[in-house]
């Protein structure tokens, strides 16, 4: 060839992108996608608390058994320590007459049947309460241990009382543990040396979560554009259009305009769902009184979008348009080795094989949390695509190993880049491909 | 302007498939470049228009390399096709606006060519009326709509790979019109048919291929002279097989006294005439031509080009 051409040239891309862009909002099918997942990322939390509150309200009702508590007369409180004040007359929830007997046997022997007798003593290990019910009695095992629970409540508050500790030391004695509360940054850490070194870890089952929701995110772009870029070229290919539209653009530029145009729709409806998904979390707050932490965290974990302040958000934005390029080149490619609608399956069952792989070896290496592992799987592509900028934010590898996997990542996407320029337009025009890499390997070889 | 093909050469592994293509348009005009199938037509234009890499060879326009930077091309290709769901407007668009056509500019071009061609209904949606979409279109409007893709920018080159295949007489004709016209406005015309009698309506040079090699090449007019007049056509009012058999003049057909012979040249045909005159045969015609381009192409491609036409 003695008049070079420049096959590297994406003048034209802009057309090229404005045209993917409108078409892809003009077809039905993905402005319906587009709307449902904006509703979905909309939906979310409202389905996650509806869901939490599902869950937890069967838990309480399996809980409390139907106790039915109402049925109580007489309460007949027998305490041999002395320390309960005689003047409670309130079980909470109990209704019923509360009074105090110096013995037990005083009444136990003409108790109604909807009369308890509690007996509160000591023996050699702290205190015992005991409920007592007549042989006929209609009160259940499950109301007397209500009314059991109800009174040891008060008797543990007299006696804290009673040996000067105050209310409020009371109240922080019995607080409970919250694990709902937003997990801060901080919190998550832990110094690997003690605290006086700099490098910071996160826990391991923290970052098997946040390896597992990243690559989720990578995964999701990728199976949203590639199956469209694929039929797309293909749409081109089989509608014999190419040779019109080859006197106009180059190859180079019809295939990146078509991947950059579907990035945009993919990152729109992102944007879209998370916008959504702020303003109804802000809805729920403002006028349900419902905070984020009552059902955040209930299935996958997004929050290492957040969490790690905008520069390493950064990192994570990168790598995900990284892996969309990669994929979206290879899917270009893919889409003009199919000839007839049935290749178009099995192109992209190829792209999202190697897209599956990425995404459970992601999980699977979050979740094994093994440094040797981590290392590799954040040098190595396809892996790195998944892995490697949660390994640097988990504390697994250091800049200069996410600097070095970024230069791997971009010298394979040059790769694909070169061949793609070389043998997109060949593969375009021959009629006789078989979908899939062999065809594309063909071509490098006879270009 | 001129448009200069030099030693086009390509093959795909050990197979040549264009070996050694060469021809030039120094001035504007229709060029046809012919061939049977498989011998390297459809590959000698994608090199031609940058589509294919070369392996040998140039092709330069005003002294430069071919490309759609170089020189405004209007590529009418043989397989044709539409996006068939995307609305024709949008599409007319497309290729208008990747040509570096102004959007104001493309509207009006594809009006104007709409009414020329006839597919306005095609193009502009009616109020309340559902659009036909493009794959809906018939064989012969979606030439039209391509024809029209081929001329939104107005291009200096224009070239057209089997333009008359699958349209009836009357598109026929009105495409050969718009040709007409492209001619006449100084455009330089590549064209390629299995139509011989459509092609040499048009062209003043020709290229034929054969199994990747040229085996004619040339100025139309000064091949034909070089073949001589040999086509004789000749109409009477008796039989004259005896004296056609007297002059050793090849007969070919004959239909009621009308007879399609062929002769060596002007001596032989102005005997076989003296001879029947001197008989006193009225003649009714006598019409002494040279060889057709189809006839030219037979002899050029062998019997395989009759199995082409065929």
């Amino acid at each position: 060839m003695n008049d070079a051409e420049n096959i590297y040239s994406i003048r034209g891309i802009e057309k090229v992108f404005l045209f993917t862009v409108r078409q892809t909002f003009k077809n039905r099918g993905y402005l319906l996608s587009f709307i449902l997942f904006v509703l979905v990322f909309t939906l979310m939390g409202p389905i996650q608390y509806a869901s939490s509150q599902a869950g937890r309200g069967a838990a309480e009702k399996s809980m409390s058994k139907d106790v039915e508590i109402s049925d109580v007369e007489n309460v007949f409180v027998c305490d041999q320590t002395g320390i309960l004040d005689e003047s409670v007359s309130d079980l909470g929830s109990v209704d019923g007459n509360v009074s105090f007997v110096s013995d037990e046997s005083v009444v136990s022997d003409s108790l109604g049947k909807n009369d308890i007798v509690i007996v509160i003593k000591t023996n050699e290990t702290g205190f015992i309460i005991n409920g007592i019910i007549s042989d006929s009695s209609d009160i259940s095992n499950d109301t007397l241990d209500v009314v059991t629970s109800e009174l040891q409540s008060i008797f543990d508050d007299t006696r804290m009382k009673k040996s000067g500790i105050s209310e409020s030391d009371i109240e922080l004695i019995y607080s409970g543990v919250s694990v709902d509360d937003p997990v801060k940054e901080s919190d998550l850490y832990v110094n690997k040396d003690g605290g006086k070194g700099k490098e910071n870890k996160i826990q391991s089952g923290s970052y098997g979560l946040y390896m597992l929701g990243f690559a989720m995110v990578v995964f999701i772009v990728i199976s949203m554009s590639s199956s469209y870029i694929i039929t797309s070229v293909t749409e081109e290919k089989q509608s014999k259009l190419v040779e019109t539209l080859l006197v106009s653009v180059r190859p180079m530029a019809l295939l990146m305009g078509k991947v950059v145009g579907m990035m945009s729709y993919v990152v729109l409806v992102i944007i879209c769902g998370a916008i959504g998904s702020t303003l109804s979390s802000y809805l729920m707050e403002r006028f349900l009184g419902i905070d984020k932490s009552n059902y955040g965290g209930s299935s996958y974990d997004f929050s290492i979008f957040t969490s790690f302040g905008i520069v390493n958000t950064l990192f994570l934005v990168l790598s995900i348009l990284l892996a969309f390029l990669l994929f979206g080149m290879v899917s270009g490619l893919f889409g003009s080795t199919c000839n007839k609608t049935e290749d178009i399956q099995v192109a992209t069952g190829n792209v999202m094989t190697v897209a599956m792989v990425g995404y459970f070896s992601a999980m699977v290496i979050g979740f094994m949390d093994n440094d040797t592992v981590n290392l590799l799987a954040a040098l190595i592509p396809p892996f790195s695509f998944f892995t490697a900028p949660v390994a640097f934010l988990g504390g697994r590898i250091s800049g200069v190993i996410l600097a070095v996997a970024y230069v791997i990542q971009l010298v394979v996407i040059v790769i694909v880049l070169r061949v793609s320029a070389k043998v997109y337009r060949l593969l375009l025009l021959n009629g006789n491909t078989v979908p899939g890499i062999k065809s594309v390997l063909e071509s490098v070889k006879g270009a | 302007m001129s448009l200069e093909v030099k030693e086009l050469f390509k093959k795909y592994g050990d197979k040549v498939v264009v070996d050694n293509v060469s021809f030039s348009m120094p001035g504007p005009g229709v060029y046809a470049l012919l061939g049977t199938n498989g011998a390297g037509k459809t590959t000698s234009i994608r090199m031609i228009l940058g589509m294919l890499e070369k392996d040998g060879g140039s092709v330069t326009w005003e002294g430069k390399p071919l490309n759609f930077d170089t020189c405004n091309i209007g590529y009418l290709a043989e397989e044709r096709g539409l996006y068939p769901k995307y609305s024709l407007m949008d599409q007319l668009r497309y290729f208008g606006e990747l040509r570096g056509v102004d959007r104001k500019t493309v509207d009006e071009r594809i009006k104007y060519w709409a009414e020329r061609l006839a597919v306005e209904e095609y193009i502009y949606q009616k109020k309340g009326k559902k659009q036909q979409s493009p794959d809906q279109l018939s064989k012969g409007n979606q030439q039209k709509i391509q024809f029209l893709i081929a001329m939104i920018s107005d291009p200096q080159l224009l070239v057209l790979d089997e333009p008359f295949s699958g349209l009836d007489p009357v598109n026929t004709d009105l495409l050969k019109g718009l040709v007409r016209e492209q001619i006449a406005a100084g455009k330089y015309i590549i064209m390629s048919s299995h139509q011989m009698e459509a092609v040499e309506e048009f062209c003043t040079d020709i290229t034929i291929l054969h199994r990747s090699k040229v085996v004619v090449s040339g100025n139309l007019n000064e091949i034909k002279k070089a073949s001589g007049r040999v086509n004789l056509r000749l109409k009477v009012e008796h039989d004259i097989s005896s004296f056609i058999r007297d002059a050793g003049v090849e007969l070919i057909t004959e239909k009621e006294y009308e007879y399609v012979l062929k002769v060596t040249g002007d001596d032989q045909a102005n005997g076989l005439l003296k001879s029947l005159i001197a008989a006193g045969i009225p003649i009714v015609k006598f019409d002494l031509s040279e060889l057709s381009l189809h006839e030219i192409f037979v002899n050029a491609v062998g019997d395989e080009a009759k199995e082409v036409q065929e």
